[in-house]
């Protein structure tokens, strides 16, 4: 997955992760809609979504969740392991708005010989707000 | 706290109150279906081949794959006008705010869920109170869901809130 594997070693506090950028399509968000069989219908008629007062369809709140594991996933790479990710929805985003997914680290330790990393993590949209801040605990691989 | 409490005996007799549980499959093909609708190339969900050679020895699914089924198929006549079902997947008791808002989720992960596995969700109620919020009273409803798979093990363990206002 990521071009090359990251180890505990590798890793510094303040550290930025690869940013994963997002542009969520209508198509998109019907096949998220499909596949968790949510009814809801902010997310795909927009006629009825301007009735609640939007002005688009809106992202789901658990899409922008999952394009958070992704970043995270994305950069511990096949051999490092997602322990913890945690999220909260603090404003919308509407479909097809760009949404860039970023992280930092923030704390590093060894556990029972173990490398864990924890992460700020959040989407923000192009104006900078963070609409989804969260945090993520992994293990990474250490050098032998 | 000056306010007046909102929570009533009745409704605190819903700390504990427990779902019955659902179950997942996740087959090669929903893993797929979930890892495209998240816009998620990952070979680990996709290519059976890189899996094998992967720590995880064969397909898994992504992380968050376990919220695929978030509501329970009920016919359209079932649905409320926004869509969503009358009774969704977790319980809410029933409180005089009537908006609700997405409190947060926070995920511990124990083991991957693999391709073939039968996942187990089970959610119970953990706590409910009430906090002073700007447009006036808010009343959390934090839930923790348990999944299994078809070994017993435990492969995550899900916390979350419902806000009311």
């Amino acid at each position: 997955m990521a071009a090359e594997q990251v180890y505990f070693e590798d890793v510094e506090v303040g550290m930025a992760l690869p940013p994963l950028h997002k542009k969520p399509s209508n198509t998109l968000l019907f096949l998220y809609s499909a596949i968790t069989w949510n009814p809801q219908r902010i997310h795909y008629d927009k006629d009825y979504t301007l009735t609640e007062g939007y002005r688009d369809v809106i992202v789901h709140g658990p899409l922008r969740g999952a394009f958070l594991s992704q970043l995270v996933t994305h950069w511990v790479g096949d051999e490092g392991i997602l322990k913890k990710l945690s999220y909260a929805n603090r404003d919308i985003a509407y479909v097809n708005e760009p949404l860039t997914c970023k992280g930092t680290v923030t704390r590093t330790w060894t556990e029972d010989g173990k490398g864990y990393v924890e992460c700020e993590i959040w989407v923000e949209n192009e104006q900078g707000a963070k609409l989804t801040p969260g945090q993520a605990t992994v293990i990474l691989p250490r050098k032998a | 706290m000056t306010q007046e409490s909102l929570i009533t005996d009745e409704i605190r007799s819903w700390i504990g109150h427990e779902t019955p549980p659902w179950t997942i499959e996740a087959s090669r093909l929903d893993i797929k279906r979930f890892a495209v609708a998240t816009d998620d190339p990952n070979p680990l969900y996709l290519d059976e081949e890189h899996a094998k050679q992967s720590p995880y020895g064969g397909l898994i699914a992504p992380p968050l794959f376990y919220m695929a089924p978030l509501t329970n198929p009920v016919s359209e006549t079932e649905l409320r006008p926004d869509g969503l079902p009358y009774e969704g997947k977790f319980p809410i008791p029933p409180t005089p705010l009537p908006r609700l808002m997405d409190g947060g989720t926070e995920i511990e992960f124990f083991a991957p869920i693999r391709a073939g596995d039968t996942i187990t969700g089970r959610c119970k109620i953990t706590d409910i109170y009430q906090k002073e919020g700007r447009s006036g009273p808010l009343i959390f409803v934090v839930r923790e869901s348990t999944y299994t798979n078809q070994n017993g093990e435990i492969v995550l363990i899900e916390k979350g809130a419902a806000i009311l206002r």
